[in-house]
């Protein structure tokens, strides 16, 4: 029975009803039968309220949430609370009391048994995180706090605040303590007030400019956005609980400083990925071209610099590699550029305070997951540090930012959601350190929150649908108390990563063009398909990630180009979008790069069976130019 | 970074990309067209790995890896007329705009580029390439140096033997692979034309440019 979803949000008592699709939560029940009970009932602690999710049948016209403050709570002895189908708040749960949750679904045949009992305890996140700013920083906990212009949704946040006070990891307090992040950037003030204490000793970070190793930005750097890397040091590991500035996802880790983006070659980006290899835990690169619809690959010595980071980073575990989507939203597609669609690397879209896409940030197939950033900052983005005094992003002048100019309300783009993932990552390690990589990466997708319920892109992924994805989001918003949690009993994955690459295929057929235009509607061409058949039994059974290489170079206009891969399973990954491309000037111009041999990454497919018929779809929406599907191919990563 | 409001709203007014010089008059361009002004003419190749790749020299700007005010008056005085160009992003280098130059083709802007190299042997000046057939597409320049991937099996004394040979000097060696090396050569044509010859020569199982690279925070 297809189940639909909605989703509820109580002040004190929050539920969240999560309706799987076909196939998933409790199914259906019969028309003269109450609804089954509810499943996938969690309880997660917040500052004086719970936020409670469970997942209920399309039947059930409602909810009634049972609790108490003792164990062995049910319908008969737990306080009932009845949830319609409008928001209703509950207010005043104590900190540090546990409650303990049984939840019901109801329609008009009746009520539904008890679902598994949950528990969570409330903690004060004032008590512990006494930065001035704190209550700024939404991204941390969003209670609902207002921007200039915006006002945040309770909850859609990176919920790092049962991490750091023993809640996830029971009486440990996981702060990021012995982890190492390079902010690969523009720069990093090691001195700043409230990034001293976690910089890394100094002969670990590196000035491509000066070839010293304070990567501090010079008095003089004026340049347009100077101070974007403390900015994202900051959102990653700014010193928590020292009563100055503010705090980062990993208030107790270490971060050292490479300022690549001071000295662009190939030969520094490959210094950059590999540089402190054994010590490094996770790179952090809020950086990447501009391609502004056209094609922008990552060259192959950079591959070969991540690939060996993957290998050999962390004695073996591999370097976690964390990449911004991009900004060019909605032109660019993050799967256009190598960037942010390389294999092995974690791909971060950006969110707005109420946890629905940042307009500016790339939707893609190789998305993993997203985290808060914002819109702008005459509305609501992050709370960071900047660079001391009248320089970085808060000038003396900057009358809408904050009067103390060592900090900044106004970080955002997909450049800030990205340090929140690396943040959440090195919460993951120390917890459980030896994860690999590419354990981090199902981790943060397995527990990533389903935000923006209602958007028509959520789609069930994974051989038994246990995943959501989204081509906006990725696998949903980064969580880091589950990714933590879940690191902590996470069964490490044994064994090398397995590669499978059937034949590709050649068809070389004419792509029929779009008509229309100039004034008339436009008509997409008839799309073409072909076939991949992948016989079972390959090396790889379980997927990662794919590469899909694709080649359509006689294609004119890449831009008028649709591409889509569906699997044997049904799942569709969009690879391409018809788009125009952009001038410098943001005006709209010719595409000038063409699809030869590019090769798109998709995460969608995790969890799928490489087993069965690929299909890929390619479609002429654009009139006036033409060519053909020359050919196209496969490669899948897993075990 | 921070992203400030653009509109970028999908009006089908087109501005045409300027490649000869950005003073020239904007006219509206169809989808997939863009008028020879627009258009970069030259295209060179490149053996990114095995894998060949084309970027188009873009005649009106020079890559200087010596950002200093006084190299614009040496720009200046070799009958060359430069400005900072827009996308001047201080990636470790400076874009400069040719206002004067003396053809329109990319021969004379890689001529001029070498006489002035010549003439100011102490700075370090580029073509600016392009990845696609139009000034709007990414930005590279040659810095110098090259990317070489020598035989995996070969040992350290066949190694030493190779670079004696061709009188290469090592600038580093690579950890991410066997016996990769960044070679130390001048910046400019030099670099691209000795990486392609290496290349070609089938001695080597890549050579490539240390490229300089546009790219940006996000």
């Amino acid at each position: 029975m297809k189940v639909t979803r909605y989703s509820f949000q109580l002040v004190a008592l929050i539920v969240s009803l999560l309706l799987a699709a076909c196939g998933g939560g409790s199914g259906g029940g019969s028309a003269s039968l109450p609804p089954p009970a509810p499943t996938n009932v969690t309880a997660t602690a917040k500052d004086g309220y719970v936020l409670l999710d469970a997942t209920v049948a399309s039947d059930a016209a409602g909810v009634n949430v049972y609790w108490s403050t003792s164990s062995g709570v049910s319908k008969a002895n737990g306080t009932k609370i009845v949830v319609g189908s409008s928001p209703q708040a509950h207010t005043g749960l104590a900190n540090s009391t546990t409650y303990y949750y049984v939840v019901t679904a109801v329609n008009a045949n009746g009520e539904s048994a008890e679902s598994a009992q949950v528990s969570a305890t409330p903690v004060a996140l004032a008590s512990l995180a006494t930065d001035p700013l704190n209550s700024e920083q939404w991204h941390l906990q969003n209670t609902g706090q207002s921007g200039a212009n915006s006002t945040g949704t309770a909850g859609e946040d990176l919920n790092v605040q049962p991490v750091w006070t023993g809640v996830t990891v029971p009486g440990t307090a996981i702060r990021g303590n012995g982890i190492r992040i390079a902010v690969v950037d523009d720069g990093l003030e090691i001195g700043h007030e409230d990034l001293a204490t976690n910089v890394a000793s100094n002969e670990l970070s590196y000035n491509y400019a000066t070839g010293s190793n304070d990567p501090s930005n010079p008095a003089n750097d004026t340049a347009e956005g100077n101070g974007h890397g403390t900015a994202v040091a900051g959102i990653i590991a700014a010193r928590g609980f020292n009563g100055i500035g503010t705090t980062g996802v990993a208030p107790f880790a270490n971060v050292v400083g490479y300022n690549y983006l001071k000295n662009t070659s190939l030969s520094n980006a490959v210094d950059a990925m590999t540089r402190g290899i054994a010590a490094v835990h996770v790179s952090n690169n809020s950086w990447g071209p501009n391609p502004k619809g056209n094609l922008v690959p990552a060259d192959s010595v950079t591959r070969d610099a991540i690939n060996t980071g993957l290998a050999t980073g962390r004695g073996g575990k591999g370097t976690i590699y964390v990449f911004a989507a991009g900004n060019g939203g909605p032109t660019s597609n993050a799967n256009y550029k190598g960037t942010s669609n390389t294999h092995g690397t974690i791909v971060v879209g950006a969110v707005n305070d109420k946890g629905q896409k940042a307009s500016y940030s790339e939707e893609g197939a190789s998305l993993l997951v997203s985290a808060p950033s914002g819109e702008y900052c005459d509305t609501h983005t992050i709370t960071t540090t900047d660079r001391t005094g009248n320089t970085g992003f808060n000038l003396n002048a900057t009358a809408t930012d904050y009067i103390n100019k060592n900090y900044t309300r106004c970080m955002n783009g997909t450049s800030a959601a990205t340090p929140g993932v690396s943040g959440v990552a090195a919460l993951m390690l120390e917890a459980r350190p030896e994860l690999g990589w590419r354990d981090v990466r199902l981790i943060l997708a397995e527990t990533a929150r389903q935000n923006d319920a209602a958007d028509s892109g959520w789609f069930q992924a994974g051989a038994s649908n246990q995943y959501h994805f989204n081509h906006k989001y990725g696998f949903g918003v980064a969580n880091a108390a589950a990714a933590v949690a879940l690191a902590k009993t996470w069964t490490l994955i044994t064994g090398a990563e397995a590669t499978l690459s059937p034949a590709s295929v050649a068809p070389n057929t004419p792509i029929p063009d779009a008509t229309g235009g100039n004034g008339n509607p436009v008509v997409p061409g008839t799309s073409i398909t072909s076939t991949i058949n992948v016989p079972s039994g390959g090396a790889v059974s379980n997927i990662e990630y794919v590469e899909i290489t694709f080649n359509a170079a006689n294609h004119t206009y890449m831009g008028d180009l649709e591409v889509l891969l569906t699997s044997p399973a049904g799942k569709t990954s969009r690879l391409a979008e018809s788009h125009p491309c952009q001038d410098a000037n943001n005006a709209t111009a010719a595409c000038v790069t063409v699809y030869d041999g590019w090769v798109f990454g998709s995460s969608a497919h995790l969890g799928e069976n490489t087993a069965g018929s690929w299909t890929l779809t390619v479609t002429d929406k654009g009139p006036g130019d033409t060519g053909n599907l020359q050919s196209w191919g496969l490669k899948f990563y897993g075990r | 970074m921070k992203t400030s409001r653009i509109n970028i709203g999908k009006t089908l007014t087109a501005a045409l990309l300027l490649g000869m010089s950005l003073n020239v008059a904007c006219a509206p361009a169809m989808k997939g067209q863009f008028s020879k002004a627009s258009a970069l003419a030259e295209a060179h190749v490149w053996y990114d790995g095995d894998r060949e790749r084309k970027v188009w020299i873009n005649p009106q700007m020079v890559a200087d890896f010596n950002p200093d005010a006084a190299k614009h008056s040496k720009l200046q005085t070799a009958n060359l007329s430069a400005t900072p160009h827009q996308r001047n992003k201080h990636n470790g280098i400076n874009i400069w705009q040719l206002d004067k130059i003396s053809s329109s083709t990319s021969g004379a802007s890689i001529a001029a580029i070498k006489s002035l190299q010549t003439t100011q042997p102490a700075g370090k000046y580029s073509p600016v390439f392009h990845d696609g057939p139009s000034n709007s597409a990414t930005m590279r320049a040659l810095p110098g140096n090259i990317f070489v991937y020598l035989n995996p099996l070969w040992d350290s004394a066949a190694v030493t033997a190779w670079l004696k040979s061709h009188q290469f000097e090592i600038v580093k060696k690579l950890e991410i692979g066997p016996n990769i090396y960044l070679l130390k050569t001048g910046p400019g044509m030099e670099a691209l034309d000795t990486a392609n010859k290496l290349y070609k020569s089938g001695e080597v199982k890549a050579a490539f440019p240390d490229w300089w690279q546009e790219v940006t925070a996000q």
